[in-house]
């Protein structure tokens, strides 16, 4: 099996996915799915009249260079239909990694140009369009002539697995490392990352040149595959600010934890109201209760940015406590619109059980 | 009766809730007869325009409009520039943008968007529409803002699905593992709702309201293979759509342009609100667009504003498997296409269909009195099949308080279904989802509320069984956005059949050639949705064909 094909064990192939605007499909699903992959120059992008002297039938078709080429018979030039809600958005003089299917006779698009040259489809969207820079080439040849290369007899180990993994996601492209959170994600523990390569991901989440999505993104999972503990995430807390420490604290939805209280509180105290709220927010689960004084305090704010995220953090910790501190907002706050949220909000969790 | 659902409007029973709601109308036109032989004596003994007395009408409206343009620190400059008005933050930086690709960030304003909407007081109950410029609402929001306001009997908070503005949802944030939403932002729009709908309901004076129905034929070049002229493309075809659509290959459009209109009855007879119905999903400046918009929605009320004064409210219809304007070509000139993707397309396809509006309602005065009627079905369970959606809800992309249910329950548990070594891609585990439906009467209007994407053909199939009616609005994503839903028999299943197979690692062994796990299929909720949504909905209109006008 080689490294694509490990790589593309995933929720769904690939092929028949990339309709979609939102998915995540990485480069290896794309890889296994094609019939011609390659990395291309965009040639030119026109309107095609495939009406035969029948009805007028006009159609967007796409000529590339193929530059260097990892899948399907050799070939210079390719023409394919983009075709997919939200395709990608090529245009002339792009460089890409282009992953094509022939058309099927029954499709469409196979059917109008039936006489015409062999015209491909690409179903890559806005998320798989992999529109490369110049300097991003050279890793996608690496990646690229990775999974078309069969090794050790045709069948691939899991350390070039984690190597490949590992150099995708420190290699700068953010599509490439992307690409490799998906395969990662879906794999999991198949990985099997050795210490060193762990600590090299850590180190990738506290570098400043990496953007904080994806080193959030990074942290997250080897957080979720209990690869590091939750001290992992102290140095971003202690170095991070701005809209990088807003991110971090958004981060820590969907994963609660006493470790992170501290570093919430202190959020919570901060002169931004946006990390403010954004704090409050955070700490809406029960995992935080306790700090429900504090945000009694935001409660009792001036702003009803705060206020509203008060109501939020009180609702999502449930304990006694908040409780009666909502109930007595709704009865007696200052701002009649607070007193409508928060009478709305706790009818409204209260009718959902 | 009730199939396991319930009603809110009426009883558990249908039958004693139509006698409840005709008991209504009849203490109603008890009044209405009582001022009107009151009239009519008061004219006899005046000697004077007695046989012009008219019953008086009961019907009263108002419209109302709240700016719901996400505005951050980073984009106020940029608002204030487009608009002219120091604006009040009510997002954090970045703006990221819903209908396409993740990672969009907003850069700029064309327009503002809106919650607009209109309160209908009549005999039979109180009833509002407010539409959002917005990708969707999830139903737990709509039951927050019904919480909010007092005295509307049946709220229907509706979605545009415009792809040019904030992510309301979660899968457009940064990457496909953070959401995309800002909770301020939704406290936000939820509090201009109840004060759209507060506001309205304070502002009520009698009316009359008309409606017409218009075909979209021609208002496309049809000039593209996917064009046939009607002003918007099927950009998926369903297995034997061709069947059921011979002579354009399978291509399903809704071409009906339903508009209602309310208007003063007083002396002026100034238009309140014209609303406007058709079934293209609001996205004509695409994926690379980074400018916020409520893009072709916006030209549409903007020229009839221009033409009648008042509110003017999009509503977008039958959106599903694929209505949308990508694919069409529209001309200003008769010859020329407008270049696409362009705000210049947006312009000219919404006057267009605007123009096509005006064209359907005619000059005479609309009802005053009309029957006012409303049925409800909430919750409907549909179990959720869709692996995506459980990932998704499981790491908080999805939810903003909507949770998973089981047994009526909220469910939040997380677990790793999968067998090794998939056993860690986090499932949320509840059964379902709950969403509702509904079907809501004007007089000789009805508007048949889904809460999801729907097939143009399954929205045929409504509007024939709502007989009672003339004119019918498909009001789609209504009180929620739950993704496409498609006929039942043209589900494809093949995607979840292969699941093994795709999970284990090997695709290719999967026996079911080419699995369809496209934009339509992967977007669903799962194969029983159809008869789920179809079930209930069928019951609602059966309530409301069974309400005397």
């Amino acid at each position: 099996m080689q490294v694509a094909a490990l790589l593309g064990a995933v929720l769904i192939s690939a092929s028949s996915a990339a309709h979609i605007d939102v998915v995540r499909i990485s480069l290896a699903q794309l890889y296994l799915g094609a019939e011609v992959a390659g990395i291309v120059r965009i040639d030119s992008v026109e309107d095609h009249d495939f009406s035969h002297g029948g009805p007028p039938a006009l159609r967007e078709v796409l000529s590339a260079t193929m530059l260097h080429q990892y899948k399907g018979e050799p070939r210079q030039h390719v023409h394919f239909f983009l075709d997919a809600h939200g395709p990608a958005d090529y245009r002339a003089g792009d460089l890409a990694a282009l992953f094509l299917e022939a058309t099927d006779p029954a499709d469409p698009l196979h059917q109008l140009s039936p006489e015409g040259p062999e015209v491909f489809v690409s179903r890559q969207v806005r998320n798989t369009e992999h529109r490369l820079t110049v300097d991003e080439v050279e890793d996608y040849r690496r990646v690229l002539g990775t999974y078309a290369t069969p090794r050790w007899g045709g069948k691939q180990t899991k350390p070039a697995v984690s190597e490949t993994l590992l150099y995708m996601l420190a290699s700068g492209s953010i599509s490439l490392a992307q690409s490799a959170l998906i395969d990662w994600q879906n794999l999991g523990a198949a990985v099997d990352f050795s210490e060193t390569q762990i600590d090299a991901l850590t180190g990738l989440t506290r570098s400043a040149e990496c953007p904080i999505h994806l080193r959030l993104s990074i942290l997250k999972t080897l957080t979720a595959q209990k690869l590091v503990a939750q001290t992992a995430w102290d140095p971003l807390f202690e170095s991070e600010d701005g809209d990088n420490l807003l991110a971090l604290v958004r981060a820590t939805r969907g994963r609660e934890h006493k470790h992170f209280q501290p570093y919430l509180v202190r959020a919570l105290g901060s002169d931004s109201l946006v990390l403010s709220g954004a704090a409050a927010r955070a700490l809406a689960h029960p995992t935080y209760a306790g700090v429900e004084p504090l945000l009694e305090t935001l409660l009792r704010d001036d702003d009803l940015r705060l206020n509203y995220a008060a109501i939020s953090g009180l609702l999502g910790i449930g304990s006694p406590a908040a409780d009666a501190m909502l109930r007595q907002a709704a009865e007696s706050h200052a701002s009649k619109r607070v007193r409508r949220m928060v009478t709305a909000r706790l009818r409204a969790s209260l009718d959902r059980g | 009766m009730n199939n396991g659902y319930t009603s809110t409007t009426f009883t558990d029973d249908a039958t004693l809730g139509v006698f409840f709601m005709l008991k209504t109308i009849t203490v109603n036109n008890g009044g209405m007869r009582r001022a009107f032989l009151a009239a009519l004596l008061l004219s006899a003994a005046a000697f004077t325009h007695a046989t012009h007395a008219k019953p008086p009408g009961n019907l009263s409206v108002a419209a109302c409009a709240r700016d719901i343009t996400p505005v951050s620190e980073g984009l106020a400059e940029a608002y204030e520039d487009r608009f002219g008005e120091t604006p009040a933050l009510n997002h954090s930086d970045p703006i990221y943008m819903a209908g396409f690709g993740t990672g969009r960030e907003a850069t700029d304003y064309n327009d503002r968007l809106w919650a607009r909407g209109v309160v209908v007081k009549g005999r039979g109950g109180t009833l509002a529409l407010v539409s959002l410029d917005l990708i969707g609402y999830f139903n737990n929001q709509v039951d927050i803002v019904r919480e909010m306001v007092e005295g509307i009997d049946y709220l229907v908070v509706h979605s545009s699905h415009q792809h040019e503005g904030p992510d309301t949802l979660g899968i457009w944030g940064p990457d496909p593992t953070t959401s995309g939403v800002d909770p301020l932002y939704l406290d936000f729009v939820n509090d201009a709702i109840a004060d759209c709908i507060t506001e309205a309901s304070a502002s009520l004076v009698a009316a009359r309201v008309k409606a017409g129905t218009i075909t979209t034929e021609g208002l496309s070049l049809g000039i593209s293979v996917d064009d046939d002229g009607f002003g918007v493309a099927d950009q998926v075809v369903l297995k034997d759509d061709h069947l059921l659509a011979p002579d354009t290959n399978g291509r399903i459009v809704d071409p009906n342009l339903v508009v209602l209109q309310f208007t003063e009855r007083a002396r002026k007879k100034n238009v309140i609100a014209t609303v406007v119905n058709f079934a293209s999903h609001p996205e004509v400046l695409w994926s690379a667009n980074t400018v916020l918009t409520s893009d072709f929605p916006h030209y549409v009320r903007e020229r009839l504003e221009q033409e009648y004064g008042g509110t003017a409210i999009w509503v977008s219809g039958a959106l599903g498997a694929l209505q949308g304007p990508d694919r069409i070509d529209v001309s200003e000139d008769g010859i020329n296409p407008v270049i696409e993707r362009s705000f210049d397309f947006a312009r000219v396809h919404g006057n267009q269909l605007a123009e096509r509006a005006i064209a359907a309602l005619d000059r005479k005065p609309g009802h005053p009195a009309p029957v006012i009627a409303y049925s409800q079905q909430k919750p409907v369970a549909v179990p959720l099949e869709n692996p995506y959606f459980r990932f998704f809800f499981a790491t908080g992309v999805l939810g903003n308080g909507r949770t998973l249910v089981t047994d009526g329950q909220p469910d939040t548990s997380i677990g790793f279904p999968f067998p090794p070594p998939f056993d860690v891609i986090p499932q949320a585990l509840g059964e379902g989802l709950e969403t509702e439906v509904g079907v809501a009467r004007i007089g000789d209007v009805g508007l048949i509320v889904v809460p999801t994407e729907l097939d143009p053909q399954i929205g045929r199939r409504y509007r024939a069984a709502l007989e009672s009616v003339e004119h019918k609005l498909i009001v789609g994503l209504g009180n929620d956005e739950i993704g496409y839903q498609v006929p039942s028999e043209k589900f494809d299943p093949s995607c979840n059949q292969c699941a093994p197979f795709i999970l284990a690692g090997v695709p290719e062994f999967c026996p079911v050639v080419n699995p369809d796990c496209g934009t339509v299929f992967q977007n669903n909720i799962g194969s029983q949705l159809d008869p789920l949504i179809s079930d209930a909905l069928m019951e609602s209109i059966g309530d409301i064909n069974k309400v005397k006008p």
